[in-house]
C-alpha cells in the first residue's frame, strides 16, 4: 500500500507542480469567460457605422409617409433610439441588482455620464440619408446603383438602399387589406441595418394608416392596447418563491455535469499521457521492478484522481466565490455536493481505467488515437444529452441513462440539481446508480489491471480493441 | 548449500510462440552467474518471470526463499534491458523515488543517495535532469537506482550496453565490490569477454531450452580445446614466408602429438595446431618448438564465445538440455577449425 501511495504521490507531483497544469488550470475559465463574453459582444453589438443613402419612392397621396421615414431614420431620432435603449439596459441592470440585493453604490457608475458616452459610442449606428425620388422615377435604374459595379457605389454616399412605398400599403383595397412596401438592398448589407430600415418604413407605414383614418386622434391608446404585456415569470417550490433566476438555476445541471466532466477527463487525459510517457521512455519496466503492475496502475489512478479533485476543487470554488458574491448560495444544495464528488470518484475510476488500459497498450499519443476515438464518442454522450434531460430530469429516458456506465455518473450530475426544485429524483435511484456504478468500477479496474499487465511490456504493433481483448485473456 | 534461485519446469508461451521450455535452474546463493543466449532465445522472458513482471504458464519459482519474487522485490535489484529513467525529472529525486519504492527508510535515502553518485563519479548530477545527461550517465544512474537499497541478489539484463571502455570497467569493478559483499548477482550480456572476467557460473539458453549450465572451472575442462597456437619468425618478405611456413607446416604435421592444423593467415599469423586426445600439452610445446623456429607459442584457452557458437551455433540451438550438451561436446571436442 505504501508503494501505490509513493507512485500516487510522484503522479500527483508531477502532473501539477507544472507551469502547464497551473496555466491550464486558469486559462479553461479565461478562455469560456472571455468567448461567452466575445459571443454576447458580437451577437448584441451595435450595427456597424456606415454611411449611405436610402432613396425612398412615396407613392401615397400626398408623399405623406416619406417624412416620418426620414424621422425614423434622421441621427437625432437614432441618437435619441440609442438613448431610450441605454434607459432600459439601465433599468434593467438596476432591477437585477434589486433582486440580488446587491448594495445601491454597485449600480451607481451606470449614471455617470462617462457611461453614457462609452455605451452610446458602443451602440454608435449608421449614419443613413434619406432621398426622396419622384413617383415616376425609373426604378430599374435606381435599383442598379445598388449593385457593387455601379459607379455610385464607390462614393462616400452610396446608395445602401431603395424603399418603395406603394399607395396601397396605407389606403386599404376594397377587401380592407393592406398591400406591403418594396425593399431593395446592396448586396451583404449588415441584417441589423436591413432590420432598421424595415422596422422604420413599417412603423412610418402604421403611423401613415392612422393618421389618414377615423381614429388618427387615438393612435397612442391604440398602441397601448396592442401593446402584448411580459409577466415576470416566478417559481413555487419547496423553498419558496424564486424570481429572476430561472435562467441561473437551469445552468446548475450543466454546470455540475461539466464540472465533472472537465476535472475526469483533464484528469484521465494526464493518465493517459502519463502512461505512455512512461512506457515510450522504457522507465515502465524500471517501475514494475519495485512494483507490481497492479499497484502501479492503482497508484498513478489515484494521482490522478487527486488531480481531478483538484480541478474539481478549484472550478467547483470558482463557482461557488461567484455565487456567493452575488448571494446566490442558496442555488447550492450540499447534498448535491456530497453526491458530485461520489459520482466524480466512480466516474474517473471509469474513465481513468479505459485510459490506463489505452495508455499502456500504445507507445505513443498517435496510436493511442484510433483506440480514443470510441471512448470520446461514448464521453460525448453526457455533453449532447445535458438539455433533453435537464428539461425532464425525471422522466424515462433519463431513468435509464441513470443506470448505463461509463455515463450513469454524468446524467444523475444533470439529474439531481435539475429535480431539485420539482420532484426529487428518488432515492433509490440514486442508489441504484451509486451501485451500478461501483459494480461498473471493480469490473473497469479489472480488466484494465490485466490489459495493463501485459500491455506494458509490448512493444511493436499498435493493438486494435481485438487485441485488447486477446490480452485480457491471456493475462 | 542454499539457492537464490530455483526454477523447476518453467513454461512460457505468447500466443503460439514458445519463449521458454521446462525450464530448470538452481542458482547458488553468492554466485555470479552469466546468462548467456542468442537473441531471443528467452533470456529477458526468464529474467522477468523471475521478477514476477511476466508469470509462467506452469513451472514453480522460488527467488530468496519465496514463492514469488513481488514477497521479496525490496531484496532484489533489478536493472531491466530496456532501462528508462523520467526525462524531466532531477537525478536525485529520481534515485529518491525509486530508493523509497523499494523500501528505504526516508531518512536513509538522502546520503545514500549522494553516496551512489559518488561512487559512480556523478555527484555533481544530482540536481541536473535526467534528460541533460550523456547515454552513459543515464546507464549509471540506471544501475545505480537498481542497487540504491542494498539488495540480496541482483539482476542486471545487459548492464554494459552502451558503455565505453571506461564506464565497463568502472561497472565491472561495482560488480566484482557487491560480489565481495556476498550479493548474488546474475547478468546477462552479448560480450564474452565480460562474461569471463566477472562470473564463476554460465547458463546458457537458446530458443528458450538451457544448452548449459556449469561453473566456469568446468567449462574451462569441458571445453579445453587442445589446441596450440604457434607463431613462427617470419622472414624478409611475404614469398619468403609463405615458402617458410610451407615446411613448417610439413614439419609440424610429422609431430606424433599433432591431430590436425590451420595454416596462418591475414590477421592470425599463427598455426592453430589441434592436439590428439592422449597427448600431453607439455610434450607437444617441446617438439614444436624443436621442429619450428618460434616468435610465440601458447596453450590455446577455452573462449566463452567459442563455447557460445558451439552450442548455439550459427543456425540455432542443439535444443538439448545442459549437461547432455556438455558432455557430448566434451567428448567429440576436436578441432576448432578445419584441417
Amino acid at each position: 500500500m505504501l508503494r501505490t501511495l509513493h507512485v500516487a504521490l510522484r503522479e500527483f507531483i508531477a502532473t501539477v507542480a507544472t507551469k502547464g497544469f497551473i496555466f491550464g488550470v486558469f486559462l479553461l475559465p479565461v478562455i469560456i469567460l472571455g468567448g461567452s463574453f466575445l459571443a454576447k459582444m458580437i451577437m448584441s453589438g451595435a450595427a456597424p457605422s456606415l454611411a449611405g443613402t436610402v432613396l425612398l419612392v412615396d407613392h401615397t397621396a400626398g408623399q405623406i409617409v416619406a417624412p416620418l421615414i426620414e424621422a425614423r431614420l434622421s441621427p437625432e431620432a437614432q441618437t435619441a433610439a440609442n438613448r431610450a435603449q441605454l434607459n432600459q439596459i439601465k433599468q434593467m441592470a438596476k432591477d437585477k441588482a434589486k433582486e440580488l440585493n446587491l448594495p445601491p453604490q454597485a449600480t451607481e457608475a451606470l449614471d455617470s455620464p462617462m457611461a453614457d458616452m462609452a455605451v452610446q459610442q458602443a451602440m454608435g449606428g449608421p449614419r443613413l440619408t434619406v432621398v426622396r425620388l419622384n413617383a415616376d422615377a425609373n426604378i430599374e435604374a435606381e435599383k442598379a446603383k445598388l449593385r457593387p459595379d455601379s459607379r455610385a457605389a464607390e462614393s462616400p454616399d452610396k446608395p445602401v438602399a431603395l424603399m418603395i412605398i406603394p399607395a396601397s400599403s396605407v389606403v386599404p383595397a376594397a377587401n380592407g387589406d393592406f398591400s406591403s412596401f418594396e425593399l431593395f438592398t446592396a448586396p451583404k448589407l449588415d441584417f441589423q441595418i436591413q432590420s432598421q430600415l424595415n422596422s422604420a418604413a413599417g412603423q412610418s407605414v402604421v403611423d401613415a394608416r392612422l393618421a389618414i383614418s377615423d381614429l388618427k386622434d387615438q393612435g397612442d391608446r391604440i398602441r397601448k392596447l396592442l401593446r402584448q404585456p411580459v409577466a415576470e415569470v416566478k417559481s413555487v417550490n419547496l423553498t419558496g418563491e424564486t424570481s429572476s433566476i430561472g435562467d441561473l438555476a437551469m445552468l446548475m445541471p450543466v454546470a455540475f455535469m461539466m464540472l465533472l466532466w472537465i476535472s475526469t477527463f483533464t484528469a484521465g487525459q494526464y493518465l493517459l499521457t502519463t502512461t505512455i510517457e512512461e512506457k515510450s521512455s522504457r522507465v515502465m519496466e524500471v517501475l514494475l521492478s519495485a512494483v507490481s503492475p497492479v499497484q502501479l496502475m492503482t497508484g498513478k489512478i489515484i494521482g490522478q484522481m487527486g488531480v481531478g479533485l483538484t480541478l474539481l476543487v478549484v472550478y467547483a470554488g470558482i463557482g461557488a466565490g461567484s455565487l456567493a458574491v452575488f448571494k446566490l448560495m442558496h442555488l447550492i444544495d450540499w447534498t448535491n455536493i456530497a453526491l458530485l464528488v461520489v459520482f466524480f470518484i466512480i466516474a474517473f475510476f471509469l474513465i481513468a481505467s479505459l485510459m490506463a488500459a489505452i495508455g499502456s497498450a500504445v507507445t505513443d499519443l498517435r496510436e493511442a488515437q484510433s483506440l480514443m476515438t470510441p471512448v470520446m464518442l461514448v464521453l460525448m454522450i453526457p455533453l449532447m444529452l445535458w438539455m433533453p434531460i435537464s428539461r425532464n430530469p425525471n422522466g424515462a429516458f433519463a431513468t435509464a441513462c441513470s443506470f448505463i456506465p461509463p455515463i450513469s455518473p454524468f446524467v444523475m450530475v444533470i439529474r439531481i440539481p435539475a429535480a431539485a426544485g420539482s420532484t426529487p429524483v428518488p432515492v433509490w435511484q440514486i442508489g441504484l446508480s451509486i451501485a451500478v456504478g461501483i459494480v461498473s468500477v471493480v469490473i473497469a479496474v479489472w480488466a484494465a489491471a490485466k490489459i495493463f499487465r501485459v500491455g506494458v511490456l509490448m512493444y511493436g504493433k499498435p493493438p486494435n480493441f481485438a487485441t485488447l481483448i486477446k490480452w485480457l485473456r491471456m493475462a | 548449500m542454499s539457492f537464490a534461485i530455483e526454477l523447476r519446469g518453467i513454461r512460457k508461451t505468447f500466443g503460439s510462440k514458445v519463449a521458454v521450455t521446462n525450464l530448470d535452474l538452481k542458482i547458488e546463493t553468492g554466485s555470479v552467474v552469466a546468462f548467456l543466449g542468442p537473441n531471443g532465445a528467452g533470456k529477458t522472458t526468464t529474467i522477468r518471470m523471475i521478477m514476477s513482471i511476466l508469470f509462467p504458464d506452469s513451472g514453480q519459482i522460488n527467488v530468496l526463499g519465496k514463492a514469488s519474487a513481488v514477497e521479496s522485490k525490496d531484496r532484489i535489484g533489478y536493472l531491466p534491458e530496456e532501462r528508462g529513467l523520467y526525462r524531466k525529472m532531477k537525478v536525485g529525486a529520481f534515485l529518491t523515488y525509486m530508493a523509497r519504492l523499494k523500501g528505504v527508510d526516508s531518512g536513509k535515502v538522502k546520503p545514500l543517495v549522494s553516496d551512489w553518485l559518488a561512487r559512480v563519479g556523478l555527484g555533481d548530477c544530482e540536481r541536473k535532469k535526467c534528460e541533460e545527461l550523456s547515454k552513459g550517465m543515464q546507464q549509471k544512474i540506471g544501475f545505480v537506482s537498481s542497487v540504491i537499497h542494498n539488495p540480496d541478489l541482483v539482476i542486471l539484463d545487459e548492464p554494459f550496453s552502451g558503455l565505453d571502455p571506461v564506464n565497463a570497467r568502472l561497472l565491472r569493478e561495482l560488480i566484482d565490490d557487491l560480489h565481495t559483499a556476498g550479493k548474488t548477482i546474475i547478468f546477462s550480456t552479448h560480450v564474452m569477454a565480460h562474461a569471463e572476467a566477472l562470473c564463476d557460473h554460465v547458463i546458457m539458453i537458446n530458443r528458450g531450452d538451457k544448452v548449459l549450465d556449469e561453473p566456469m572451472s568446468r567449462i574451462r575442462s569441458n571445453f579445453d580445446p587442445r589446441a596450440v597456437l604457434l607463431e613462427p619468425v617470419t622472414g624478409d618478405s611475404a614469398a619468403q614466408n609463405e615458402t617458410n611456413n610451407l615446411a613448417y607446416a610439413r614439419a609440424i604435421s610429422v609431430l606424433p602429438t599433432v591431430h590436425s592444423y590451420t595454416m596462418p593467415k591475414l590477421g592470425q599469423p599463427a598455426f592453430a595446431i589441434t592436439l590428439r586426445d592422449n597427448a600431453d600439452p607439455q610434450q607437444a610445446i617441446s617438439q614444436l618448438v624443436s621442429a619450428v623456429p618460434v616468435r610465440r607459442v601458447e596453450l590455446k584457452r577455452v573462449r566463452l564465445e567459442d563455447v557460445f557458437i558451439r552450442l548455439v551455433g550459427e543456425n540455432g540451438g542443439t535444443g538439448q538440455d545442459g549437461e547432455a550438451a556438455g558432455l557430448e561436446l566434451a567428448a567429440t571436442a576436436g578441432p576448432l577449425e578445419g584441417e
